[in-house]
């Protein structure tokens, strides 16, 4: 039986991890242009570990979600987050690591690796409770804490997660569109890097580490593992405790169906009794129950009709799934365009071009990305500094979505009497991104920053934040006219070092007096 | 057949060791990149540099993947011969451990007793959490008639944040408690297989009269969390919810992805 049933249930188990895996990464030309969806499918979360800053990704994290939920608690209490991560950990609970993890099939495989296999002990039960601590800490009480400083802060994704490291930095870096990203590379990505690297290795020897010791995800589906409405369960009338089950299982379970069981249903193949089943499975086909009256052609039959109705149910799934495969990857692939960026921006009264004859530092920052506000007071000390230097500082805010505070009321707790001069990014209605920043051809990250020199012209940019001295001596490059180390590799689609800067009407912020 | 084993498990150490070379060359070049002294250690020719010299490792462990996968079917290897590993032995071995410590910890009233007490001091400990969270609750919905520039609006989002996490916090320890009171039913079942024991040694298959009760109560607790999560998700959309999760996951989180 076990010979039979093994390699079909494995066999499917993996095409199921695969089709999950593409459907939530079916954005493969992000891949190749090395940007990001941003499309409104990002709304919804995708059920298992998947980065939303990874090109194919075309839903959100749940825990990078979560954290930033949590993060940001004090302006919007986060009953999305909790209504989704509430009706996954109900519905599908660990099943999610055994079938719809990407991140979980990453691991499968490498595990293939045909090397010395560290088995499970009472070490690793052990230290399979370290997740709890993790999704405690770095999921909960971090993002929390940072809520109270107005700093967004996902402490797991920021710290620790590797894979919004292999799907989101290595995938985007390997993309030459995206060589200014280099200069953002430091301690962090390299501590990242590491980690990653050690996890994908220990991988190879250990099953599933990072869903046995490390997973915030997985502790917070486990929690629910016994009550969920899909997953395995062990009927205790047949069973007979052989303890088959339990050693056939790779993770650190007590009893089939637990907290640490990722309902991958390898000890269904091999349970003599036939006590261990799926659950749910009734909900979509009753249990085949033939009175014991009935004579043997009776018998055929209502087998027979099982058999049928279990064909149609499996092909009626297979079509399903099939097609909206197929759906997603045209959809995304081939049918949804980014919106077209419309040179007809702003409304307001402030233009780049009034400032020609000065040297024009202008910063993108929002309130919503924590890297622009602390490089904020570095753009403020320059504008005094430089005041009386035919050096102007303009700070270009876009807006988050509804919830985030506004600049005026930033502007006035933080930057009371400064030189810079803070414009509002104008959104043209109708035209999701459209906006200075896209019309820049803006990589999608912030903060940004362009020295412009005292033609207009653009003589330095960059994605990385920067400190006072890196700033001051840029701007005083620009001031003497110094154009030996100007880069004029292509950073952004748009405009590059050494074109002309665009002219664009910006509203200037109305300040609190 | 012994032969055999020395080929997987060579393969085995042989791919290890690759492995591991692998994962510390490339470890090591972006500690030696990082901690190169210059400003701006990390560019896209540096990195390719370094690559380089990571290369010849990957080459080497692609290779020790494909002569193993090679190798598994080439001389497949027979399950019983690596009986000492085996799921069945470990499963065997495990349950002489259970059967050995269930004889020397019988069945007993003390322990019956203890079980019992155990679970009384969980169910006390989720009714006075239920309790505290209850309070909690009704303050924060007083708070909410105070004059609104006395209190900092966030305090009060806050507030209702640990509101509706104790909501969800209140309805696990509900649904737990449910729980807690089905596995009470094995007090009976226990004490049913002393019985048992008591009447004929040789009955020992207890198993055959534990019963299957369908937990009527378990499907009406799943069905509450479920609605409950639905009910979420439409205050969510409702309250901005969803836009910033929108929000967050169109930008590129420089953070998250270990940039900066």
């Amino acid at each position: 039986m076990e010979k039979n049933l093994k390699p079909k249930l494995t066999f499917k188990r993996r095409l199921i991890q695969l089709y999950a895996a593409l459907l939530t990464n079916a954005n493969i030309k992000g891949f190749a242009t090395g940007s990001i969806f941003k499309g409104n499918s990002k709304n919804a979360c995708v059920p298992g570990l998947n980065c939303y800053s990874c090109p194919g990704a075309v839903g959100a994290c749940p825990l990078g979600s979560l954290q930033n939920a949590l993060a940001s608690s004090g302006k919007t209490v986060p009953y999305y987050m909790f209504g989704i991560m509430l009706l996954y950990c109900i519905t599908f609970g660990r099943w999610i690591c055994g079938f719809l993890c990407p991140f979980g099939l990453i691991q499968d495989l490498l595990h293939k690796i045909k090397t010395p296999k560290l088995k499970k002990s009472r070490v690793t039960r052990i230290l399979s409770y370290f997740k709890y601590v993790l999704l405690v800490l770095f999921v909960v009480i971090i993002p929390l804490a940072y809520m109270f400083k107005d700093m967004p802060l996902p402490a797991f994704c920021k710290y620790i997660c590797p894979a919004g490291t292999l799907g989101g930095a290595i995938s985007l870096l390997i993309h030459p569109a995206n060589t200014g990203m280099f200069e953002m590379l430091g301690p962090l990505f390299t501590w990242k890097f590491a980690l990653m690297i050690s996890i994908l290795v220990g991988c190879v020897f250990i099953y599933r580490l990072f869903c046995r010791f490390i997973c915030p995800l997985g502790a917070l589906y486990g929690i629910f593992n016994k009550i969920s409405i899909l997953g395995i369960k062990l009927e205790k009338n047949k069973c007979i405790d052989c303890g088959l089950c339990h050693a056939k299982c790779k993770v650190d379970i007590k009893h089939v169906g637990d907290h640490e069981c990722i309902s991958c249903g390898e000890c269904i193949s091999v349970c003599p009794t036939k006590a261990i089943s799926w659950k749910g499975s009734k909900i979509i086909l009753p249990e085949n129950e033939i009175p014991e009256a009935a004579t043997e052609e009776e018998k055929t039959v209502i087998t027979k009709k099982r058999e049928k109705r279990v064909f149609i149910l499996r092909l009626v799934a297979a079509v399903l799934m099939v097609s909206t495969l197929a759906g997603a990857l045209v959809y995304y692939n081939f049918i949804y365009e980014e919106p077209e960026i419309s040179t007809d921006i702003g409304t307001g009264d402030f233009n780049v071009e009034d400032f020609r004859g000065k040297v024009v530092v202008i910063n993108f920052w929002g309130t919503w990305c924590s890297g622009c506000k602390k490089e904020l007071p570095a753009f403020n000390k320059v504008a005094s500094d430089y005041a009386d230097k035919d050096v102007v500082v303009v700070t270009v805010h876009t807006s988050g979505t509804e919830g985030w505070e506004e600049p005026e009321v930033y502007i006035d707790k933080n930057l009371k009497g400064s030189k810079m001069l803070f414009v509002r990014d104008v959104r043209v209605e109708g035209a999701a991104y459209d906006t200075y920043y896209t019309a820049l051809g803006g990589p999608g990250t912030y903060p940004m920053t362009l020295i412009l020199d005292d033609k207009g012209v653009v003589n330095y940019t960059t994605v990385a934040e920067l400190d006072y001295e890196s700033l001051a001596a840029e701007v005083e490059k620009a001031l003497a006219k110094d154009t030996s180390g100007i880069d004029t590799d292509n950073l952004f689609e748009g405009y590059v070092v050494g074109d002309l800067c665009p002219s664009m009407d910006l509203e200037y912020i109305e300040l609190i007096e | 057949m012994e032969k055999r084993i020395k080929i997987h498990y060579i393969t085995g150490l042989v791919t290890a060791a690759l492995v591991l070379l692998l994962g510390l060359s490339l470890a090591i070049s972006a500690a030696v990149i990082y901690f190169g002294g210059t400003e701006q250690p990390y560019s896209r020719e540096t990195v390719g540099e370094y690559l380089k010299y990571v290369l010849p490792f990957g080459i080497l462990c692609i290779l020790a993947v494909i002569s193993g996968i090679v190798i598994k079917f080439v001389f497949p290897l027979e399950k019983s011969k690596l009986l000492p590993q085996s799921d069945e032995f470990r499963a065997l071995k495990r349950q002489r451990a259970r059967l050995e410590k269930k004889n020397a910890e019988a069945l007993s009233d003390e322990r019956i007793l203890k079980e019992s007490l155990y679970r009384k001091k969980i169910s006390i400990a989720l009714l006075a959490v239920l309790s505290i969270l209850g309070i909690a609750a009704l303050l924060v919905a007083l708070l909410g008639n105070y004059d609104a520039a006395l209190i900092n609006e966030s305090v009060i989002r806050v507030a209702l944040t640990v509101f509706a996490v104790a909501l969800i916090g209140g309805a696990c320890a509900y649904v737990a408690k449910i729980y807690m009171a089905a596995s009470a039913r094995r007090e009976a079942e226990i004490i049913k297989e002393l019985l048992n024991s008591c009447e004929s040694l040789e009955s020992s298959s207890a198993a055959e009269e534990k019963v299957d009760r369908k937990p009527l109560y378990m499907n009406i607790a799943r069905a509450s969390i479920f609605a409950l999560a639905v009910v979420f998700i439409v205050i969510g959309i409702f309250n901005g919810g969803m836009a910033d999760v929108l929000g967050k996951a169109v930008r590129i989180c420089t953070e998250c992805i270990g940039l900066g």
